[in-house]
C-alpha cells in the first residue's frame, strides 16, 4: 500500500513556489530562476546523503526567508510593482461603478414597481420638494440597502473558505486581470441597460411624472453622495490605522 | 565569518570577479565564492538574484536562459564591456584598502 505521507518533492516546490507566487514582488522568471537554484541545491544535498525532505528544507532556508525575499525582489521590481498596484486601483473603479450600477437599478426597479404596486402616483406636473421627499427617502434607502447587500455579497464571496469545489473560481477572480475583464464588460453593459432604461420609463410614464421621478432621485442622491464619500474616507483611515498596527507589530 | 555589511559591499565585486573568469549561473557562482573564502563568506542565496537583477539593469552584466545539460534551463550571467569596467574600479579600491590595512598593520606588528 502506497504511504499518504510520502514526500513528493516536486509538490513540496510547487506548493513553495505557490507561496511566492502570491506576492506581486515576483515575476515568472524570477520564479523560475529561484525554482532552478532550489532545485540545484536539493540536488547537491541529496547527493550528500540528505533525504528529499531533508535536502528540501534545507535548501529552502539556505534560499532564505519568503518575507525578506520578498523585500529584497520588491526593490529592483518597482515598476512591475506599480504596475499591479495600479491595475488593482482600476479593477477597484471597476468594481466599485459595477456594485453602485447594479444597486442603483435594482432600486429603482424595486422602488418604482412597489410605489406603483402600492397605488403611489407620480404627479404629472410640477411637485413641491415637500411631496417629492417621500420617494426620495424611499429611493435612498433601497440604494444603500442594496449597496450593502451587494457589497456583502462580495466580501463572502472573496472571504468564504476554500473548497475544492470553488477553489478554481475563487482563485481566477483574485487575479487582478481577469477581475477587471469581467469588471468592465459586467459595468459597461449594465451602464448600456442604464441608457436603455430612459426610454423604456418613457414609456410607463409621462414626460412629467420622469421628470419627477428624476428629482425624487436627485434628492436622494443630495444625501447618498456625501455618505458614500465619507464611507469611503473612515474605510480608508480604518485600514491604514490597522496597517501600521500590523507593520509596528511585525 | 565575515560581517553583515562587509559582505554586503563586497558581493557586487565578488560577482563580478567570479563573472570576469567567464559566464556563470546563480547558483554556481554561490558555491565558487565559498570555495574561495574557505566557507567565511556565506550569502542568504536567494539574496544574490536581485543584486544580479540590478547589475543586469545597470549594464554591468547580460543574461540568457540556456538549457543545462541535465535538461533544466538555467540563467546563465556574463559580464558586459561596462561591467569589465566596474570591475577594473573595484579592483583598484579593494587593493588600495588591502594594502593599506597591509602597511599599517606591518607597522603595528613592529610596535608591538
Amino acid at each position: 500500500m502506497e504511504n499518504p505521507t510520502a514526500f513528493d518533492l516536486n509538490d513540496a516546490i510547487c506548493r513553495w513556489q505557490d507561496g511566492l507566487r502570491q506576492s506581486p514582488h515576483f515575476c515568472k522568471e524570477n520564479l523560475a530562476e529561484l525554482e532552478a537554484h532550489l532545485r540545484d541545491s536539493v540536488a547537491e544535498l541529496q547527493g550528500r546523503g540528505l533525504t528529499d525532505e531533508e535536502a528540501f528544507l534545507l535548501a529552502t532556508r539556505r534560499l532564505g526567508n519568503p518575507a525578506r525575499l520578498d523585500s529584497e525582489f520588491a526593490k529592483v521590481n518597482r515598476g512591475q510593482v506599480w504596475l499591479h498596484r495600479v491595475l488593482w486601483m482600476l479593477v477597484g473603479i471597476q468594481v466599485w461603478g459595477l456594485l453602485g450600477t447594479v444597486a442603483h437599478l435594482g432600486s429603482a426597479a424595486t422602488v418604482l414597481g412597489g410605489l406603483t404596486g402600492l397605488g403611489y402616483k407620480f404627479q404629472n406636473g410640477p411637485m413641491p420638494y415637500s411631496e417629492n421627499l417621500f420617494p426620495a427617502v424611499f429611493f435612498g434607502l433601497s440604494y444603500l440597502l442594496a449597496l450593502a447587500a451587494c457589497i456583502t455579497g462580495c466580501c463572502w464571496f472573496v472571504l468564504r473558505k476554500e473548497d475544492t469545489a470553488n477553489r478554481a473560481v475563487v482563485k481566477a477572480f483574485r487575479r487582478p486581470l481577469l477581475l477587471g475583464v469581467v469588471a468592465s464588460v459586467l459595468f459597461l453593459a449594465l451602464t448600456l441597460c442604464t441608457f436603455a432604461a430612459t426610454p423604456l420609463m418613457l414609456r410607463c410614464f409621462s414626460v412629467q411624472a420622469y421628470a419627477n421621478i428624476a428629482m425624487a432621485q436627485s434628492l436622494a442622491n443630495v444625501v447618498l453622495w456625501p455618505l458614500q464619500t465619507l464611507g469611503l474616507v473612515v474605510l480608508t483611515i480604518v485600514l491604514c490605522r490597522r496597517r501600521l498596527r500590523l507593520r509596528s507589530a511585525s | 565569518m565575515l560581517s553583515k555589511e562587509l559582505v554586503a559591499a563586497s558581493t557586487v565585486p565578488l560577482v563580478l570577479s567570479v563573472l570576469g573568469e567567464g559566464e556563470n549561473y546563480g547558483y554556481a557562482l554561490i558555491q565558487r565564492v565559498r570555495v574561495l573564502s574557505g566557507g567565511k563568506i556565506e550569502w542568504t542565496e536567494g539574496m544574490l538574484y536581485p543584486v544580479l537583477h540590478w547589475m543586469e539593469a545597470e549594464g554591468l552584466i547580460e543574461s540568457e536562459w540556456r538549457e543545462a545539460e541535465t535538461d533544466r534551463k538555467r540563467k546563465y550571467y556574463c559580464l558586459r564591456r561596462e561591467g569589465r569596467k566596474a570591475l577594473q574600479a573595484e579592483r583598484e579600491q579593494w587593493l588600495t584598502v588591502h594594502q593599506t590595512l597591509t602597511k599599517l598593520w606591518k607597522i603595528q606588528q613592529h610596535l608591538t
